[in-house]
């Protein structure tokens, strides 16, 4: 990927899935575009050396994790309680929907770990393989599945949801998570 | 000017979808406790997560990041 106009095109046409990433990464819209900015300068001084054929998106993707876990998270925990502002940055911008399972899941998404987030929605947001999302956290494929396992179970216990506590093929036992809290 | 931008998501496959949405998750490997959700807040989830993401992704590429991918190609082909 030579050719400047087609690495401009590339990085363009990525930018709408690196943005919803960030966004709902660090829930701080204003933070997610600087850190889609820094990424694409990062990408476009290396992109001599992404390899043609292998998976653009993932290096992007890779690039822009890298940057929010190695530098972002620092300067913005010295400015701002980061969790707090996440949990009540993602609860605002789009709450005209009426759906107010929608604006409880937010919160919800919010009080996750990062790593949780993070592995979340690569999987089920982003549509990568567990394999591809190992790749990009830069953690084994187990860690992956840990992670996403982990943070399902908790939105389930944060939304209310019924969860299954599957402790062998003869007693299926369903608990019942309650509202961790409410707001 | 952005709809160069707009329709970058490659679609994500039905597969991937419903591996989330039902394939329960094999906790076994991971050495946890065999805590699964039944399918369907599993798939609540997955609807959830995808709603605000395709939101987002739906937005219009913000300016500034144009600018700026049209600055660098600039500056690359004047090198």
């Amino acid at each position: 990927m030579t050719d400047p106009q087609s690495v401009r095109d590339s990085l363009v046409a990525a930018i709408p899935n690196l943005r919803a990433f960030a966004i709902s990464l660090t829930g701080d819209p204003h933070a997610a575009n600087d850190l889609v900015q820094e990424a694409l300068l990062k990408a476009w001084s290396n992109h001599d050396k992404f390899a043609p054929g292998t998976n653009l998106k993932a290096w992007l993707f890779t690039i822009l994790r890298n940057t929010y876990f190695s530098d972002f998270r620092k300067k913005r925990r010295e400015v701002q309680d980061v969790d707090g502002a996440a949990a009540a940055q993602l609860a605002s911008p789009a709450e005209q929907d009426g759906h107010m399972d929608m604006a409880d899941f937010r919160r919800a998404l919010a009080e996750l770990s990062e790593d949780q987030r993070e592995a979340l929605l690569l999987i089920g947001a982003e549509g990568f393989s567990y394999e591809e999302a190992a790749e990009i956290a830069g953690c084994a494929v187990g860690t992956v599945k840990s992670r996403v396992n982990r943070a399902r179970v908790r939105l389930a216990g944060l939304m209310g949801i019924a969860t299954v506590a599957d402790i062998g093929p003869d007693h299926l036992t369903t608990a019942t998570a309650g509202r961790a809290h409410s707001r | 000017m952005n709809t160069s931008g707009k329709n970058c998501s490659d679609k994500r496959p039905d597969d991937a979808k419903a591996a989330f949405d039902e394939a329960p998750i094999d906790a076994g490997e991971t050495g946890e406790p065999d805590v699964r959700l039944d399918t369907t807040a599993q798939a609540l989830i997955g609807q959830h997560l995808r709603a605000i993401y395709d939101e987002i992704r739906q937005q219009e590429v913000p300016d500034h990041l144009l600018r700026l991918l049209d600055e660098l190609e600039r500056k690359e082909r004047k090198a």
